[in-house]
């Protein structure tokens, strides 16, 4: 009977200590996966010839509609309207609103965004916009235009405050438009747009 | 009077709930629209006109997270409420049940109404993504409205909102 109260003691004590261990791995976990992230961003901030201001997201747009985040910084950071955000992987979106201390983006898969933009190997221009979906839409290519399945598309420069050469994306597939005058592209964003935690706004 | 501004915080928070846990919770890329299952509840629980103001301060709180053009919940959410409180003089929408049906139809009907306004606007969605928003975003937010309904209830009863 001692025996038995002595082992569920112990038995409980030791339960009580795996939920704190499990607890302490979760959290231990988080940091790391954090701190990763936080370091790529840092390698990219030192190696990049941009000024930047690093933000958390904190919400993101309620409606289906639109795709936009909300970030903690605002124009007490010195974000304003019109400045470029991007991950070290490449374009995330344009601050379209600025509070005191938070940020609106709209993401470049917003159907409102429209980014000038070149594909990286033959320099064929076009337009990115947004398709609600995980993938975006290059248009107006010409018929002739050269453009490959896996070609890199990056920003023109030709949008006001997009710096020139931002990945935006790769090739995943050529369509031709209804009317037979031009063609399209589906382009598979490079930055992973639903599981964005932190992101760089690029001060002009 | 403070009844009042405890139910536009329950609002708030509803909305605040909408623009950050559920981004984590998207099903298929869709999230549900709980200010809309919200504005459809008190249209049919709350008096015509408390309900239209909170229909408005629902639209605001939409918009104001939203990023897309701003004022369109702050005219639908209204506009829904008012159809809902002349429907609900026709025919009874007492029962739970009534009102999560209801709940599923606005939302069909609003997505319709949005979708019809970015044709307008020039912006052109995939038909797949359009249906594929317009029904998961209808199912999402039906599954959810007892949640809603069952947390508005525990709030009415425990403020005595009347």
């Amino acid at each position: 009977m001692v025996f038995y109260h002595r082992n569920y003691v112990q038995n409980q004590k030791l339960k009580k200590e795996i939920d704190n261990l499990r607890r302490a791995f979760n959290e231990a976990t988080e940091i790391y996966f954090e701190n990763k992230r936080l370091k790529e961003l840092l390698i990219f901030k030192k190696k990049s010839p941009y000024r930047f201001i690093t933000s958390r997201v904190i919400g993101r747009d309620p409606d289906n509609w639109s795709a936009a985040l909300i970030i903690d910084k605002g124009k007490s950071s010195g974000i304003k309207k019109g400045f470029v955000c991007i991950t070290y992987l490449g374009l995330v979106g344009r601050v379209i609103e600025s509070g005191d201390n938070i940020s609106k983006i709209m993401m470049i898969n917003d159907p409102n965004l429209g980014v000038s933009a070149i594909v990286q190997r033959s320099r064929q221009e076009g337009l990115v916009s947004g398709s609600l979906s995980g993938s975006l839409i290059m248009r107006y290519l010409s018929k002739e235009s050269d453009i490959k399945i896996n070609d890199n598309i990056v920003t023109s420069g030709l949008t006001e405050n997009y710096p020139k050469g931002l990945l935006i994306g790769t090739v995943a597939g050529i369509g031709e438009d209804l009317s037979g005058l031009s063609r399209y592209a589906i382009i598979h964003p490079s930055v992973n747009l639903a599981t964005l935690e932190e992101v760089l706004v690029i001060i002009p | 009077m403070k009844k009042n501004w405890l139910l536009l915080l329950f609002i708030f928070f509803v909305s605040l709930l909408e623009a950050t846990v559920f981004s984590h919770l998207m099903l298929f890329r869709t999230k549900p629209d709980l200010l809309l299952a919200m504005v459809v509840i008190m249209a049919i629980t709350l008096k015509p006109n408390q309900a239209l103001l909170f229909s408005l301060a629902s639209g605001i709180f939409k918009d104001m997270f939203g990023a897309g053009v701003f004022g369109i919940y702050i005219l639908l959410f209204p506009l829904w409420c008012f159809l809902i409180i002349k429907l609900s003089r026709k025919i009874s929408l007492d029962n739970d049940i009534a009102g999560i049906v209801l709940i599923f139809f606005v939302d069909i009907l609003q997505n319709i109404f949005i979708r019809l306004g970015l044709l307008f606007a020039g912006i052109y969605i995939t038909w797949y993504v359009f249906l594929k928003i317009i029904f998961l975003e209808a199912v999402y937010t039906t599954v959810m409205s007892p949640f809603i309904l069952k947390s508005y209830k525990f709030f009415k009863l425990h403020i005595k909102y009347k």
